[in-house]
């Protein structure tokens, strides 16, 4: 079963602020995300009841790109709402 | 009790004193980096990465620690304090992110990279976000509900408005 993603306000700047193909891999990330949150997720460390999940992307001249994402499962049981991106680069 | 000259070469009642009687464990360990960090000379050749290397696992390692600070139920206004550490440890860790690019491009790849990107997407909401984490978080213990809009409905808008730049 795959989840629903609602995007908290400050979500969806974080989202809204990345340029592509930043933007690209997180959409990446946040759908590999919603096909299985609880395989790849386990306890934030920050938000209260949250998940964390994170996703590494391989880019060129060996250099990673790692997405991160922290949400709550929503009281529906079908929806996942993510409260934080962030992205973080190595090149 | 004059404990001579500190690190930094100050004497003890300046603001920075004598490591491990004033000043706690993690901020004398993240003045220690901070220090290397800026310190560092141009990192070139296998020396620059190895030590590189070592510095990152120590920055790494120290990230776990202050981390363990906020507990097991999330940020909330009790943390307050701490957020100045956390910036000043993601500084940091930007500025090996950007000596260990120079190296990989100069040849010398860094072991533990990675490990510093994740502790710098970990670090983010505390050191950035940390207002806006403590609302939400008082709002979830006090088991209020939040707003939030479909993902699809957010990229359709995005794909059609002003883009960021690069």
């Amino acid at each position: 079963m795959s989840y629903e993603l609602g995007l908290s306000p400050l979500a969806e700047r974080q989202l809204a602020g990345q340029p592509e193909p930043l933007r690209s891999f997180t959409l990446d990330a946040l759908n590999r995300l919603a096909g299985a949150p609880a395989s790849l997720s386990r306890p934030s460390a920050s938000i209260t009841r949250g998940q964390f999940a994170e996703f590494r992307f391989d880019l060129d001249r060996g250099t990673s790109l790692w997405v991160a994402v922290t949400f709550l499962y929503g009281a529906d049981e079908q929806t996942l709402h993510v409260e934080h991106i962030a992205v973080e680069f190595g090149g | 009790m004059d404990v001579g000259p500190n690190l930094w070469g100050t004497r003890p009642g300046s603001r920075r004193v004598y490591c491990g009687i004033m000043v706690s464990a993690l901020e004398c360990h993240l003045a220690l980096l901070e220090r290397e960090a800026l310190n560092r000379p141009t990192p070139s050749g296998s020396e620059g990465a190895d030590r590189l290397d070592e510095v990152i696992a120590l920055h790494v390692g120290l990230y776990e620690v202050m981390e363990r600070r906020v507990g097991p139920n999330g940020l909330s206004d009790a943390h307050r304090t701490l957020v100045p550490m956390f910036r000043r440890w993601l500084a940091t860790a930007r500025l090996f992110v950007a000596d260990a690019r120079d190296l990989r491009a100069a040849g010398r790849p860094v072991v533990g990279v990675d490990d510093l990107l994740r502790a710098i997407n970990r670090a983010k909401p505390i050191a950035e976000d940390f207002e806006h984490i403590v609302t939400l978080n008082g709002r979830v213990a006090r088991g209020q509900g939040g707003s939030y809009r479909p993902l699809a409905g957010v990229v359709d808008e995005l794909r059609t408005g002003p883009q960021p730049p690069r």
